[in-house]
């Protein structure tokens, strides 16, 4: 019974994350009716019409135009987030690793903020000025930290996290800087890091989503290789595995799948780090099932810190303020029960 | 007889308005204005205790001579009582009246700089809550009587105008300013009050952040008789969801930042009236018209025209 229940467990979770998607689709502070709400979903979806002369043309916008990709977005987000985090754990072989850990947020920021402070406009394939500059920032940070700690052919690990601490930091006092002597700006630029996925629609969700496809896809063919890469670059190496190139997939699709989130959605921490060590104490540490396990969980974390962040108050709370509040506190709840020895 | 009676009531007479001209000329008076706001004229008398926008009394001894504001708003109060000349530094962002140029920049209103202002040697420093208290101190240390101007509402504007005129001898100008602003905005609320329909407006001061309860754009908007979607929100920088929005579906749409046709894309706003009737209200950031309706200064009222212009055009002319 068991291993069948884990054989299906992954069609199972999947069928889960697509009811939490219905569900929280009929969720917000409008007030529209579980049946309206319903009938627009099998009208936009399926061209069903059980109805739809009564319902105003405001109602089908929240919830196709508003709701529904925002969750979307929270699920790309979300998973995206997890999936980095899990596959940065395991290459480091440091469980405070998250997908910012090599500066990448900081360079989004610092993208946005000089954006912000250029007053820069232009949009490019649904992606607006800010975001294009955000992409860049953060995708140029990998590519120094990189380069810094390149030697020869090899990228140590130990110097890769030193050297994206490092880049961070010095992005960050940049940042300040910026800040300081733009005080005009300064609100908009805090706006902007503290993550969030108002006003965030299906030009949002189809901007990011090639970016991430490409870099989950990349990633989850290297899981066998990232659990060899458990016993030690040295064993993984005499077992065949090419590390030096492990590390350079690993990096490139992260940072693609990071760079492109985080400049769509702004800095939401929590996800990267905790996710994965959650979905770590149920799972086991194999990547096979990690990784993949991590983007439905993280998807489904962040979808439902989102509907609470939009639902809760009549106000909007920036959802990494729930991320926080409910991840931190869970995550210590596991550890505890995993400790008096039973999971 | 009578001739000696009529001497003598004459003679009171005289002496009761010698005894009332003299008092009056020696000491300010006050008057209150229609919505409570008290003004003062003639001199001051030093020394002279005020409390502060932070609650705090403080005793000035003589008429200040140099004064050095850390924000916008003061500087504008300092120029528009006529007491520019006494301006001997302001922040990078005092960029109105034109004559504030030429005074010495200390400046951000934030971390302005302590050794440039504590070199000007001013008597007064007219700070915002952005001042840390430790600053406040060393302030105090080297002489200068720091004042917290933070008012939340127009009649804390007003309020300002006068206590800056009282601490800087110019109460009848100041007395000028005011009563000419608490009839203006007299004017526009009266003009408002005949509207029969109010529309519905959403100020977005960026990011979908707005003025909820307790903000002067908030208590603008209810002064004008236009009904802010925000009212309800539960802090005074509330940011709405994007579904709050359209539910609402605002009337007219204020931005003080985001550009029109950014607003225009954003998922699902093509249904609420105000794109829909293209009524986007948009005040470019940083520039004088922003800065009006915005700033907790002497153009408060002129800002809160402009409002009224955005809001209901066909009533309020340009």
């Amino acid at each position: 019974m068991k291993s069948k229940l884990k054989k299906h467990a992954m069609l199972i979770s999947i069928i889960i994350c697509m009811i939490i998607i219905y569900l929280c689709t009929l969720m917000g502070v409008a007030s529209i009716s579980f049946g309206e709400a319903n009938k627009i979903l099998l009208n936009q979806i399926f061209h069903i019409d059980l109805g739809m002369e009564n319902i105003s043309v405001g109602a089908t916008a929240i919830i196709w135009n508003v709701r529904l990709p925002r969750i979307i977005l929270a699920f790309v987000t979300g998973g995206a987030l997890a999936l980095c985090g899990a596959a940065y754990q395991g290459i480091f072989k440091n469980p405070m690793a998250d997908p910012y850990i090599l500066g990448v947020s900081s360079g989004a920021a610092l993208g946005a903020t000089i954006g912000i402070i250029l007053k820069f406009s232009s949009s490019f394939l649904g992606l607006n000025g800010i975001a294009i500059l955000a992409f860049i920032g953060s995708f140029s940070t990998i590519l120094i930290v990189y380069n810094i700690s390149r030697v020869g052919r090899k990228v140590p690990v130990a110097t890769l996290l030193l050297s994206g601490i490092a880049i961070g930091q010095t992005l960050s006092a940049l940042i300040s800087l910026f800040m300081i002597f733009n005080q005009n700006e300064m609100s908009q630029i805090i706006f902007w890091t503290m993550g969030s996925l108002n006003g965030k629609g299906w030009n949002q969700v189809i901007a990011v989503l090639p970016y991430v496809i490409l870099g989950c896809v990349i990633m989850l063919t290297s899981v066998r290789e990232l659990d060899i890469m458990l016993l030690g670059e040295d064993t993984a190496n005499q077992l065949g595995v090419d590390t030096e190139r492990l590390k350079k997939k690993i990096l490139f699709s992260s940072s693609l799948i990071t760079a492109a989130v985080v400049s769509v959605t702004g800095i939401i921490g929590f996800v990267g780090l905790v996710v994965p060590h959650i979905v770590r104490m149920v799972t086991g540490p194999k990547h096979r099932v990690l990784v993949p396990f991590s983007l439905l969980f993280g998807g489904v974390f962040l979808i439902l810190c989102d509907t609470l962040a939009r639902t809760v108050t009549a106000q909007e709370i920036p959802v990494g303020i729930i991320t926080a509040a409910f991840g931190g506190p869970f995550f210590v709840y596991l550890l505890r029960k995993r400790k008096k020895g039973g999971v | 007889m009578k001739k000696k009676k009529m001497k003598s009531i004459l003679a009171i007479l005289v002496a009761l308005t010698l005894v009332a001209t003299f008092t009056g000329c020696q000491q300010s008076s006050t008057t209150k204005t229609a919505t409570g706001v008290q003004t003062k004229s003639g001199s001051t008398t030093y020394p002279l205790t005020i409390t502060d926008d932070s609650g705090t009394s403080i005793t000035i001894d003589k008429e200040p001579q140099k004064i050095v504001s850390l924000s916008p708003s003061d500087t504008e109060i300092i120029f528009a009582i006529g007491e520019g000349s006494k301006l001997v530094g302001r922040t990078d962002y005092c960029d109105y009246p034109e004559e504030a140029s030429a005074v010495t920049s200390i400046g951000s209103f934030s971390s302005p700089n302590l050794e440039k202002i504590i070199e000007l040697a001013p008597d007064i420093v007219m700070s915002s809550d952005f001042v840390s208290d430790e600053m406040s101190q060393q302030l105090q240390a080297i002489g200068a009587q720091v004042i917290v101007v933070n008012p939340t509402s127009i009649d804390g504007v007003l309020n300002n105008i006068v206590m800056a005129g009282e601490i800087s001898n110019a109460n009848d100008k100041a007395k000028e300013v005011v009563e000419g602003m608490e009839k203006q905005r007299q004017e526009l609320i009266a003009k408002a009050a005949t509207i029969k329909e109010p529309k519905s407006v959403f100020i977005d001061i960026g990011k979908f952040y707005t003025a909820g309860p307790g903000s002067m754009l908030d208590s603008m908007l209810t002064d004008l008789n236009a009904k802010n979607i925000a009212a309800d929100a539960t802090s005074q920088w509330a940011q709405l969801s994007t579904e709050a929005i359209i539910a609402d579906n605002p009337d007219v749409y204020i931005s003080l930042y985001t550009k029109p046709d950014v607003i225009k894309a954003t998922p699902g706003f093509d249904q609420i009236n105000a794109i829909a009737n293209n009524n986007i209200v948009y005040f470019e950031y940083l520039t004088p018209e922003s800065d009006m309706v915005q700033r907790p200064g002497p153009r408060i009222i002129e800002g809160m025209a402009l409002l009224a212009q955005s809001i209901y055009p066909n009533i309020f002319s340009k």
